[in-house]
């Protein structure tokens, strides 16, 4: 068989002399054979990213499936509550009254509102079983709270025993009272069959029935409940009052911006309002947080793991002295030499990405499992962080490619 | 009368450091198309430097060298490496073949920057093979081979580059004296169907068959016959 004479470039800058040429497909190839030739070495070299990219992608998934599971445990209950306060307390008129609350309720996205405020305390407002001068030893101090029937209903105040006050008793100005359970018991009230009465700063109320209230979540409420119209025959001063008002799911913070102007459409800036962390951003600032933290991490590994590549493949490049001066020797080009080394650092990067990437999702869905959250890792990252390993092999493959580029064929084959 | 293949003018390497070292004295020296070379000397006489410059492994560092009438001095690199793959094929003594790769793979390695195809490179590798006798040994790995199948491996592999000059630094240095003129009856037969062959040795009864022998002393090139 005679051997054909290869392709001749007419744009060499020597004319009949063939130029030395490599196709892109066959440095792919040999890069890819190369680095399947040393398994351990390949494996050694890619594990420096791959545990930069597991971290990373762990990382972001843990933030993810947190930051998912954070929102999640934002109950429903707190993420419904607005309240408004007085920031003018005593000012006329006032606006924090019933009139104030029914003009909340017409608007869209409330699902219930009340008025609340606590009377303060001391010598003069001594809760009792019996009528006692004032100031007299058989009082205790427990705390007295103002609660509309709204408010009862917004705050989800159950009876253990008894029942609640309603409408008509506050309209009335009935001086009746709900106890909790605590208040019961300190006052020495087991039952309330027989209708006990107690005395509030000297006056009489009738307590009604036993609340079941939630103490983490109603502090104020741990003592006595009372209704406005039967508050009013108690002296005495009281805390700014306040508007409670229960919204529809996703309404918290529209009713927070439109709350002021509903209760004083002519001073809405009297009004303060307290509305919900937004969930969304909630999730957004613990995700943030977290995953800026944990990226950090990451990337302190992932230039770990570039260095580790560079070493490695520098170290490589040395011990294939020979072999690249074979190469020269053969024909390659400086330019070939460069872009063989350069495509075995980009195959070593993308296998420690891909590696990197599959035990990041493992141990995202791992941890997540763990600790009873939702495993979440988005597709842009997992897409993202293959392509993380193959930027850094082709970071970590530039300097010692330019070095093997270097090697003179005569220095390798003589050395 | 043949075509003069190399030319060196007065052409000289001296390595330079603490202490430089004439490797190469000035040299004028031609050498034809069809010729077969031997290079003698003692070891550090400067044989293999006087055959790296012929082979564009080294540049002169003094003096001119035309390599079918192209002066290589103002070459670039790149230019050079073209050159040095269409003209020159190397045999070394060490043979130089990779030991994770099988005869075939080899031969064929140099053939992948003349943007031959893989399927190419393995026929015109396979050719080349089964003209130094090898065939049936394609996919022996060189720890498989023997000394003399290995630098008939490396002789193949300098083939399939089509060169016009074969460069031999040594090639029987590490081989008994069988497979020794089991080589050299090889580099004849080449040379004889047209192809330039330089062999740089210190055996002078190998050189003392062959038609013209140049003799190297201390950097100093002297036409021996």
């Amino acid at each position: 068989m005679r051997l054909p004479r290869p392709h001749r470039s007419k744009r060499h800058a020597l004319p009949g002399v063939p130029r030395s040429r490599v196709r892109i497909r066959d440095v792919i190839v040999e890069a890819c054979q190369n680095v399947s030739r040393s398994p351990l070495r390949t494996t050694l070299t890619a594990t420096g990213t791959a545990l930069a990219v597991a971290t990373a992608v762990a990382t972001v998934g843990m933030a993810e499936s947190a930051s998912g599971a954070v929102s999640g445990a934002f109950n429903q209950l707190n993420a419904t509550s607005v309240t408004f306060t007085d920031n003018d307390p005593g000012r006329r008129p006032e606006v924090f009254d019933e009139a104030g609350v029914s003009a909340l309720r017409q608007l869209h996205g409330v699902a219930a509102a009340g008025l609340t405020w606590s009377l303060r305390g001391g010598a003069d407002l001594g809760v009792s079983r019996t009528l006692v001068p004032a100031g007299g030893q058989a009082s205790t101090e427990l705390p007295v709270a103002v609660a509309s029937p709204g408010a009862l209903a917004t705050l989800g105040v159950t009876v253990t025993e008894g029942r609640l006050y309603d409408g008509g008793m506050d309209n009335r100005g009935a001086q009746v009272a709900l106890l909790s359970q605590q208040a019961a018991s300190s006052l020495g009230i087991s039952s309330i069959d027989l209708s006990p009465t107690i005395y509030i700063s000297g006056v009489r109320f009738t307590v009604i029935g036993v609340a079941k209230v939630d103490l983490l979540t109603n502090q104020s409420l741990a003592g006595v409940l009372v209704p406005p119209g039967g508050a009013a025959a108690i002296s005495g001063r009281g805390t700014p009052r306040t508007i409670i008002v229960r919204t529809t799911s996703g309404a918290a913070q529209l009713i927070g911006r439109q709350g002021p102007y509903a209760i004083d459409p002519y001073d809405p800036g009297r009004v303060n309002t307290a509305v919900p962390i937004d969930p969304t951003q909630l999730h957004n600032e613990v995700s943030d947080e977290l995953t800026a933290l944990l990226l950090a991490v990451a990337g302190v590994t992932l230039l770990v793991g570039v260095f580790s590549i560079t070493n490695i493949t520098f170290l490589a490049v040395a011990q294939r002295r020979f072999e690249i001066g074979l190469r020269r020797s053969l024909g390659a080009a400086p330019l070939h030499i460069a872009a063989l080394i350069l495509l075995e650092a980009l195959v070593v990067g993308a296998l420690g990405g891909l590696l990197g990437t599959s035990i990041g999702v493992v141990a995202t869905a791992a941890i997540s499992a763990a600790k009873g959250w939702a495993p979440t890792l988005s597709t842009v990252i997992l897409l993202l962080a293959p392509l993380v390993g193959c930027c850094a092999g082709l970071l970590a493959g530039m300097y010692p490619a330019w070095r093997a580029s270097r090697i003179s064929p005569l220095s390798a084959l003589q050395g | 009368m043949s075509v003069v293949e190399l030319a060196l003018e007065d052409a000289a390497r001296t390595y330079e450091g603490a202490v430089p070292v004439d490797a190469l004295r000035p040299t004028t020296l031609e050498v034809r198309a069809g010729e077969f070379v031997a290079l003698t000397g003692r070891s550090g006489s400067g044989k293999s430097t006087l055959l790296n410059i012929l082979g564009l492994l080294d540049r002169p560092s003094a003096g001119s060298y035309r390599v079918r009438g192209i002066e290589v001095g103002s070459l670039r690199e790149r230019e050079l490496t073209s050159l040095r793959a269409a003209e020159f094929g190397f045999v070394f003594q060490a043979f130089h073949l990779l030991a994770d790769r099988t005869a075939l793979e080899n031969v064929a390695l140099g053939l992948m920057y003349r943007g031959i195809c893989s399927t190419d490179r393995r026929e015109l590798a396979a050719v080349a093979l089964g003209r130094v006798g090898l065939a049936h040994r394609e996919h022996a790995l060189p720890a498989e081979l023997s000394g003399g199948e290995r630098q008939r491996v490396a002789v193949a592999r300098a083939l399939t580059q089509r060169p016009t000059v074969l460069l031999c630094d040594e090639p029987t240095g590490n081989l008994d004296r069988r497979n020794a003129d089991g080589v050299i009856g090889l580099l004849s037969e080449l040379n004889a169907s047209g192809l330039t062959v330089l062999i740089a040795t210190h055996d002078e009864q190998l050189a003392g068959t062959l038609p013209r022998v140049l003799s190297v002393d201390d950097g100093i090139v002297s036409e021996h016959r």
